[in-house]
């Protein structure tokens, strides 16, 4: 008894000591020793100012060992593998090659490695200081391979592993050996080598005492962890922003380690993170403060172009539709006023420059703007240059967005003479003067880009990236008429991000460890979300449209987006208000029992309001199995008196529209498109066998408005596009569910990109019944949605999810139907207090405000009412509109399509 | 005491019990006369009222305006607010809106408030026989409404413009009755809002003369 006292006293004893070691100790080990062995290899060049020649890379044991075998090495273990042996897999994978002393397996020095240099230098001061060669009396590099006595009779290759500067040759260095040797960083299995070149000092400049003769120049900091957490990242946004720390020679081991946290942390680098946000919150403030932009510079075309390319608005947004409908109308004055074939003013060639680039953003036509050519003065190089160099430059830009052709195909190649003739003595571009201006050399960078391929030009452009170098300031700022400025900071941005450089990164653009990018984000006002024109002014809109598209152009270069002006990405073009099309929607599927009811709804994609119709007239064919129930016009459509008779002979129902008393124009209200317009009520006149019927069309036949009697004169009918106006229902026995998606967030303004909300039409059902879905994975009670139902005729639901498979929400396994009444939502009424109204509409500006808490789905179901990826304010202007207009909700209109994907 | 005495007290008593009732009638009819009218201070509850103008003559077929007045408002700011107001659109034609005396913030003017533009479809309010009125402040409380701007001697939020119709005839009385009402706040508890009961809505009424 007292033994087994003393055995359970121990064991208790145990337990207590093992549960006060630290949890962490154990979850480390865990986690060293769940990793696979890997190697992580550079090569760098940054005492040269040449940055990463090959960026850290992880190779597995397996990897190296199938690289080597491609040479008839190996296979090594981990305890046989040495430094040499990685490195000779590192090179073989990057097609690199090299010259050596001795051999790979016991004795390899490496004396150069051929095809990577990069032609240029920017020696690091800290060299210099020491007594180390500049940029303008180093030894240069006579050939294409990068070793020894290059640049300075002490240059060379070394290498460390684990931040240990090995003190024999990489042959004989096994990486498991040195485990416990004095500065031989354990990182359990990994191992990070690095090839540095060292200009002066046989390492000094590295931050390393080799023991010849020269001690460090500085203290170095261990990147090794910030190369492995790039090495296995796949943020593209952040690694850009990791690059620019491990870039820097003399980094502080803050600087890194704060950079590692942020590389493992998941997220994008603090700048690449801040540059999304503010980029995000800028357009957003853009698109409030200026709801109707109109031809001008500012509150005008930067606007739109900020807005288009920063891809806040879709480019067939009302937005950019009314913006449009605004600017035809002023072009149309402008150029009838200066009279000059489509110019828009008589000297100033960049009116239609500016114009251009942000017509072709929105996919609009600059070539026919109401008629007018807005390309066609340029045929005249002396109306560009009128306004000296800006012209030549802004008309490449323009021109080159979506290779608009000039009747005179010189133009561009004098333009481009033009700008080169005008290169100041120090690689620069000015209005006038000798002296660089940021602005003006960087545009010119712009509009040069395009035309790289011309020998003068790359040899021009070269001068003028260094002549804006050169003119950075240490904060990574620029100066312009006296002041530093956020607008010239823009203009370098997005010259870099033209020509494929990381203004962020780039050492060229990085003063003292602060890049353009750093620069001018430092002008951001956050209470604004505006950018001001100098540090100690207020935020302005001149400022803020520049830094807006700056950001959007370096966001698109993170993002391998065609560059800022590159507009061929923009292919859509809006309908114009001429072209009017019917479109017919029936539900997917209906039961097959007499009774059965649905809608076909007509919608019309456009309207002439000007146009004064007074009839409308269609015919449809309607298949003998179903019955009209009634015909209703659209929410929006006023001035007349629908009449309809079905004639059962024939299967035709004729439709008219008119006010037969007063003869009133016949008018759809609001300015969204497509609008409801017509709307068919049908009935199954008996049981279907499906075996035999299995679907029905319905097709609009014929539709035309009418202004007037006069049936000899065309311009007294208008015919409406009807090849788009058929659709088939589906006839099935019982329960079905069809499943369409209605939106996914896109993270920009409260929706989450993991969240899809989906609309599911469901037969044979009792019109709101209670129903859950359950694939296993997820169980969601689908909300009712009366005025989608309304719409189609038939029973529909709406519900968020993770997933944005339609498959799942198609099997009829998935769900139970029950006798109860299923939770209802109607869209707009955020509150769901029954009633849309002003408290709504502020509920949707209060979130997009962040004065509220994150929306919950339902808040987003019945406040995203324009059915994009986002809740922000045009949900709610939709719900003011709806309100006031009695416009339909998008995402009702929306439903009117639904279909199953997956049949 | 005497039985004289006795007679004497028992007239005073008398007395001093009808003067007493004559005051407090006298105070009970002040009270109803002076606070009639005053929603806020009966009821503490803030009140819109379409104003019922004199009788019209069923002939006339000149535009006239009613006031859409407001008593008072809570201590919240409310950047939002609206109003559903049903009318036979078949007897009465919507001419539109005018402005009103009720403002809204505005920090960037000298004045410190300016007039709000509200929101409102002619062409669908006839159509459908309800005026659809709101305002909406986008940047969710610097133009908004306080009570700091509201006036002493009256608060009218704007003026409806109607004209009667052909088919308007004497003895028919036409009533302007509140949907719904609601001046928003980003709290919504703190909302004025009809559904609620924390807005009282007073409906007009349009009398038809000879």
């Amino acid at each position: 008894m007292r033994k087994t006292n003393r055995l359970i006293a121990g064991l208790l004893s145990i337990i207590m000591v093992l549960s006060m070691l630290p949890f962490g100790a154990f979850t480390t080990f865990a986690a060293d020793k769940s990793n696979e062995f890997n190697v992580v290899i550079s090569i760098e060049g940054l005492t040269l100012g040449q940055g990463m020649y090959v960026e850290p890379k992880s190779y597995t044991l397996d990897e190296i060992n199938a690289l080597l075998a491609k040479e008839g090495y190996g296979p090594y273990s981990e305890s046989d593998l040495t430094a040499g042996m990685a490195t000779l897999a590192m090179l073989i994978d990057n097609n690199l090659a090299y010259f050596i002393t001795g051999d790979w397996e016991t004795s390899a020095y490496i004396s150069s490695i051929t095809g990577i240099d990069k032609g240029y230098t920017k020696i690091p001061a800290i060299i210099t200081e020491n007594g180390g060669p500049g940029d303008d009396d180093h030894d240069g590099n006579n050939d294409d391979a990068l070793g020894e006595f290059d640049y300075s009779f002490m240059a060379g290759w070394m290498i460390t592993v684990n931040d240990l500067m090995i003190p024999v040759g990489c042959s004989q260095f096994g990486l498991e050996d040195y485990i416990g040797t004095e500065n031989y960083q354990d990182y359990g299995n990994t191992y990070v080598i690095r090839w540095q070149f060292t200009l002066w000092g046989y390492g000094a400049d590295l931050g390393f005492d080799s023991g010849w003769g020269m001690p460090a120049f500085y203290t170095h900091a261990n990147k090794d962890k910030l190369y492995t957490a790039y090495a296995n990242s796949n943020n593209t946004a952040a690694k850009a922003a990791a690059l620019k720390v491990m870039e820097n020679l003399t980094a502080t081991q803050a600087e890194v380690d704060a950079m590692e946290a942020s590389l493992n942390g998941g997220s994008a680098g603090e700048t690449a993170r801040d540059v999304k946000e503010i980029l995000n919150a800028t357009l957003a403030q853009l698109a409030v403060s200026i709801p109707e932009p109109v031809f001008g510079t500012t509150a005008g075309e930067w606007t739109v172009l900020s807005l288009a390319r920063g891809g806040y608005y879709e480019i067939d947004s009302p937005y950019f539709a009314e913006y449009y409908d605004r600017i035809v109308e002023t072009v149309q004055t402008k150029a009838a006023s200066v009279n000059m074939d489509g110019a828009l003013h008589k000297v100033k060639s960049t009116e239609n420059s500016r114009l251009i680039l942000a017509l072709a953003s929105i996919g609009k036509d600059p070539a026919n703007v109401g008629g007018v050519n807005l390309i066609t003065p340029f045929d005249d190089f002396s109306w560009i240059t009128k306004q000296g160099i800006n012209g030549p430059i802004f008309a490449l830009i323009a021109l080159d967005t979506q290779n608009y052709q000039t009747t005179d195909t010189t133009i561009r190649q004098q333009c481009v003479d033009y700008i080169l003739s005008k290169q100041l003595a120090d690689g620069g571009w000015a209005l006038s003067g000798t002296a660089a201006d940021p602005d003006i050399t960087a545009m010119t960078l712009q509009a040069l880009y395009n035309y790289r391929g011309q020998a003068a030009v790359s040899e021009a452009a070269e001068k003028g990236f260094e002549c804006l170098s050169a003119m950075q300031k240490d904060n990574g700022g620029y100066s312009s008429w006296g002041s530093i400025n956020s607008e010239s900071i823009a203009q370098v941005i997005v010259a870099c991000t033209a020509w494929g450089v990381n203004p962020d990164t780039d050492f060229r653009f990085v003063k003292n460890g602060h890049s353009a990018v750093d620069a001018i984000l430092e002008f951001y006002c956050e209470k604004d979300a505006a950018f001001r024109h100098t540090m100690d002014g207020e935020s302005n809109a001149m400022a803020t449209d520049q830094a807006a598209y700056a950001l959007a152009a370096y966001d698109r270069f993170l993002n391998n987006k065609n560059v800022l002006y590159d507009m061929t990405d923009v292919t859509a073009q809006l309908p114009t208000s001429e072209d009017i099309t019917a479109t017919l929607s029936l539900p997917e599927k209906i039961e097959n029992t007499a009774g059965t009811s649905f809608n076909a709804v007509i919608d019309l994609t456009a309207w002439d309001a000007e146009a004064g119709y007074k009839l409308m007239d269609c015919i449809v064919s309607v298949p003998s199995e179903l019955s009209v129930t009634g015909v209703t016009a659209g929410g929006r459509v006023s001035g007349g008196q629908l009449s309809y008779n079905l004639e059962e002979s024939t299967g035709k129902l004729r439709i008219v529209y008119f006010d037969p008393k007063n003869g009133n124009d016949i008018a759809i209200s609001g300015s969204s498109y497509p609008a409801e317009f017509l709307v068919i009520g049908f009935e199954l006149r008996s049981d279907i066998n499906t075996a035999v019927t299995d679907s029905l069309s319905v097709g609009v036949t014929g539709m035309s408005l009418k202004k007037n009697s006069q049936s000899d004169n065309a311009e007294s009918m208008t015919i409406v596009d009807i090849t788009k106006a058929s659709d088939t229902v589906k006839i099935v026995k019982g329960i079905s569910y069809t499943a369409m998606v209605l939106y996914t967030g896109d993270d920009v303004d409260l929706i989450s990109s993991s969240r899809t909300a989906i609309a599911i039409a469901v037969t044979g059902v009792n019109d709101g019944a209670k129903i859950m879905f359950n694939d296993g994975t997820s169980s969601i009670s689908l909300r009712y949605s009366a005025s989608l139902s309304a719409k189609t005729g038939v029973s529909t639901y709406v519900c968020m999810s993770d997933s944005s498979d339609l498959s799942v929400f198609t099997k009829p396994g998935n769900y139970t139907v029950s006798d109860n009444t299923a939770d209802s939502i109607t869209f707009g009424d955020s509150n769901g207090d029954g009633i849309v109204n002003a408290q709504d509409a502020l509920a949707a500006v209060d979130l997009w405000l962040r004065k509220a808490d994150t929306p919950s789905d339902n808040e987003i179901l019945s406040m995203n009412v324009n059915a994009d990826s986002r809740l922000n304010t045009f949900d709610a202007l939709g719900i003011v509109e709806h309100f006031v207009n009695g416009d339909e909700f998008a995402v009702v209109n929306k439903a009117a399509t639904l279909k199953n994907v997956i049949d | 005491m005497n039985k004289n005495n006795r007679k004497t007290l028992s007239k005073k008593k008398k007395i001093v019990i009808i003067s007493s009732i004559v005051m407090l009638a006298a105070i009970a009819v002040f009270l109803i006369f002076f606070l009639r009218g005053r929603d806020s201070l009966l009821t503490a509850v803030p009140a819109v009222t379409i104003e019922t103008p004199d009788r019209k003559s069923a002939s006339d077929r000149e535009p006239f305006s009613l006031e859409l007045q407001l008593s008072a408002l809570g201590d919240e700011v409310y950047p939002a607010a609206s109003f559903s107001i049903s009318f036979d659109s078949s007897k009465l034609e919507f001419l539109g809106i005018e402005e009103g005396n009720v403002m809204i913030t505005d920090a960037q003017s000298a004045f410190g408030y300016q007039l709000p533009e509200w929101s409102v479809n002619i062409e669908r309010s006839n159509e459908v026989g309800q005026i659809n009125l709101m305002y909406l402040d986008m940047t969710g409380g610097k133009y908004a409404f306080t009570k700091d701007a509201l006036e002493e001697n009256g608060n009218i939020l704007l003026h409806l413009m109607f004209r009667l119709r052909g088919s308007a005839k004497s003895g028919d009385i036409y009533e302007l009755s509140f949907d719904d009402a609601v001046f928003a706040a980003s709290d919504e508890e703190s909302s004025l809002a009809s559904a609620k009961d924390a807005l009282k809505t007073n409906n007009g009424r349009i009398v038809i003369g000879g």
